[in-house]
């Protein structure tokens, strides 16, 4: 596996910083060329796309990343946070992303395994872009927490 | 097929052209400043655009603006805007070289960031908040074109700044709907020709564009007007008259001013939004009529409401929730340029102009050809037949520092009253070294913006202090100041070249204000903080 980069590896980072690891690196990239095409776009690019945005969601001179990869570090960033308590309306946004991101968490896996058969696909793409939507309210949630629940 | 570079840290961006737009040739991926001008350098064509990243997770000594004492927490703060400080950079050695901005957008207005680091009217903004490949396909065209000297600016509501294209893709939703529109904005922005122009067409209705503007029609007949009215309704009327709702019938009709409406006609009005059918004033017949309803005002129509001088019920019917807001000209510095060129491109067509154009061209010995408008940096190269109509980087700025507090409206006639002076100047004065340049000279501006400026600002801007008791009047003093600094800042949106305007009268002078607002302890990092 590729090294990550240097960055996306920070020690837990603080709460401006995870909303917009949050935006930047898994928002913007889970459905990046998802976007691009239909679901009922031809199943040879819908995977394409897909194998794009959920296995090598961030890719530059420094290696290969995941959508799980990049998720992992966020979310054990996050825990701290959530098991505290009173996030509010932010708990509700994170739990909606992690539910996403369990789903695709499995897409990652039969990607990359070559088991996700095409009657699926359509699905997937739904699911990547759902992903990114929850991604992005979830960072802005973050963004939007009152003084008293950053900690 | 055109030459675009990827200015980005991640191989994303180049992996999806590649892939959905492919009839371009692209370089890079360059993962910093220094790439960038490698590949600059390196290339034997000359580039035709640049798509340009702002988030660069990169090593500390490959970004733009490092310091050795910065702090991790300020590296990070580089890494988020680097694109900016890249873009700042490519401006200084590449001048006209269109630059899209391709970070998606968020609550920090990027466009607000990126004018203070040197965008000009070659820098563009990502039109969606995520990539649209079709958007973006468009979008590398469009500029491709205008490059080339193809004009593609549209009308006035054809702006880049993000509040105008929210603007759009909220009024073209909008449109669809059945609820009536209303439009909010100062006047002279421009909100009758976004009815007629935008609006309506996008409404899928048949029928005719119909305007009433309720502050130009008499109290007494305002009903009849919209309502119609039958024989001997009133006195003068001489035979059955149809109304503006019914001339809309099908299509869309635009009140403008709306709060000018008497107590008669907003109790009609609203009658005709909850039944949908109208009766001529002195009639009993009920007359059904669809219409795509918009109006507008620059009241403030909650107050008026509250004041008990315009219906509760009736504003309610108007759809407020979705009022849409149009944005004054000083919040458009970045769509000043096309502005410009739309506005002028009106005004050439009317016979003053025309005529001094040809009184100019004779002089010149141009033939027969268009007129151009350059604005900006640099001089255009001479064309077969065309005649440069050309406005500075220094006139540009002091269009960019004035309030417009007239809007579009005042906008419009500085603009062709200075072009008309500078055409009448050159008709009667043999040319220099360029006989085909026409140059709308600072001074001009200037002075046409001078005598625009309102008494108000003229006699002087009340800004209210809180005055606190300090241990020195030096103190006290400074407290004031970085008062009034502040909220000029906040006035101006940050636009030191505006503050200068009001303070010294001198749009140059915006690096005075700039230090002095560094010297009372004022940050811009944080008032934008603030903003967002």
């Amino acid at each position: 596996m590729a090294r990550p980069e240097a960055s996306s590896l920070d020690p837990v980072p603080p709460l401006r910083a995870l909303s917009e690891r949050l935006q930047h690196d898994l928002s913007r990239y889970l459905a990046f060329q998802s976007r691009c095409v239909e679901s009922h776009a031809p199943p040879e690019l819908l995977r394409e796309v897909l194998a794009d945005d959920l296995l090598r969601t961030r890719r530059g001179p420094d290696g290969e990343l995941d959508a799980a990869q990049i998720w992992a570090p966020l979310r054990d960033a996050l825990a701290p946070l959530r098991a505290r308590g009173g996030l509010g309306e932010a708990e509700r946004a994170l739990s909606d992303l992690q539910a996403a991101m369990a789903v695709i968490e499995g897409l990652v896996t039969a990607l990359r395994a070559g088991t996700l058969p095409d009657e699926e696909l359509p699905e997937a793409h739904r699911c990547a872009i759902r992903a990114s939507d929850a991604a992005r309210v979830a960072s802005r949630a973050l963004r939007n927490l009152p003084e008293a629940a950053r900690g | 097929m055109a030459d675009i570079l990827i200015i980005d840290d991640q191989d994303r961006l180049m992996d999806l052209l590649a892939r959905f737009v492919p009839e371009h040739r692209y370089l890079g991926p360059a993962r910093s400043y220094a790439e960038a001008v490698e590949i600059l350098e390196g290339s034997r064509r000359s580039l035709d655009l640049v798509l340009l990243d702002v988030h660069f997770d990169r090593p500390a000594d490959e970004l733009l603006g490092v310091e050795p004492s910065m702090s991790d927490r300020e590296v990070e703060g580089l890494r988020r805007r680097q694109g900016l400080l890249i873009l700042r950079q490519l401006r200084r050695r590449v001048k006209d070289l269109p630059v899209i901005l391709t970070t998606a957008r968020d609550e920090i207005s990027i466009e607000d960031l990126a004018e203070a680091e040197g965008a000009d009217e070659t820098t563009y903004f990502l039109e969606d908040d995520h990539i649209d490949v079709r958007s973006l396909k468009a979008q590398i065209a469009r500029i491709l074109d205008a490059r080339q000297g193809h004009v593609f600016e549209g009308p006035i509501y054809w702006g880049r700044h993000l509040s105008m294209q929210r603007l759009r893709q909220r009024l073209s939703i909008l449109a669809r709907g059945r609820l009536p529109i209303m439009l909010l904005g100062p006047t002279g922005t421009g909100k009758s020709m976004l009815a007629r122009h935008f609006v309506h067409p996008r409404t899928g209705r048949s029928g005719r564009f119909v305007s009433v503007d309720l502050s130009t029609v008499p109290r007494d007949l305002a009903a009849a007007h919209l309502f119609g009215a039958v024989r001997g309704a009133y006195t003068g009327a001489v035979g059955d008259r149809m109304g503006a709702f019914e001339s809309a019938n099908g299509g869309t009709l635009f009140l403008d001013e709306i709060g000018n409406l008497p107590s008669d006609g907003q109790k009609l009005l609203l009658s005709v939004l909850q039944e949908g059918t109208i009766t001529r004033i002195g009639d009993l017949k009920e007359r059904p009529v669809d219409v795509k309803l918009v109006v507008a005002t620059c009241e403030d129509l909650p107050a008026k409401v509250a004041q008990g001088e315009f219906r509760a019920d009736l504003y309610m019917r108007l759809n407020p929730a979705a009022a849409v807001r149009l944005p004054p000209l000083s919040e458009r510095g970045l769509d000043l340029g096309a502005l410009l060129r739309h506005s002028l491109g009106q005004a050439l067509k009317g016979a003053g102009l025309t005529e001094l154009v040809r009184e100019v061209r004779a002089m010149s010995r141009l033939g027969e050809g268009s007129v151009k408008i350059h604005s900006g940096g640099g001089v255009p190269d001479p064309e077969r037949g065309t005649l440069w109509l050309l406005w500075p980087e220094r006139t540009m700025r002091l269009l960019r520092g004035h309030a417009w507090p007239g809007n579009l409206r005042e906008f419009a006639m500085v603009t062709e009253n200075a072009a008309l002076v500078a055409l009448a100047e050159a008709a009667s004065v043999e040319g220099g070294q360029r006989a085909d340049v026409v140059q709308v000279r600072p001074k001009l501006v200037q002075e046409l913006l001078h005598v625009a400026r309102p008494p108000t600002t003229r006699s002087g801007k009340v800004v209210p202090v809180t005055l606190s008791p300090a241990e020195s009047l030096n103190q006290v003093s400074q407290d004031c100041e970085r008062q009034y600094f502040r909220r000029l800042w906040f006035e101006n949106e940050g636009d030191f070249s505006a503050m200068a305007a009001l303070l010294l009268g001198d749009p140059d002078a915006g690096r005075k204000v700039q230090l002095r607002f560094n010297q009372l302890g004022l940050k811009v990092r944080d008032l934008k903080a603030e903003l967002a």
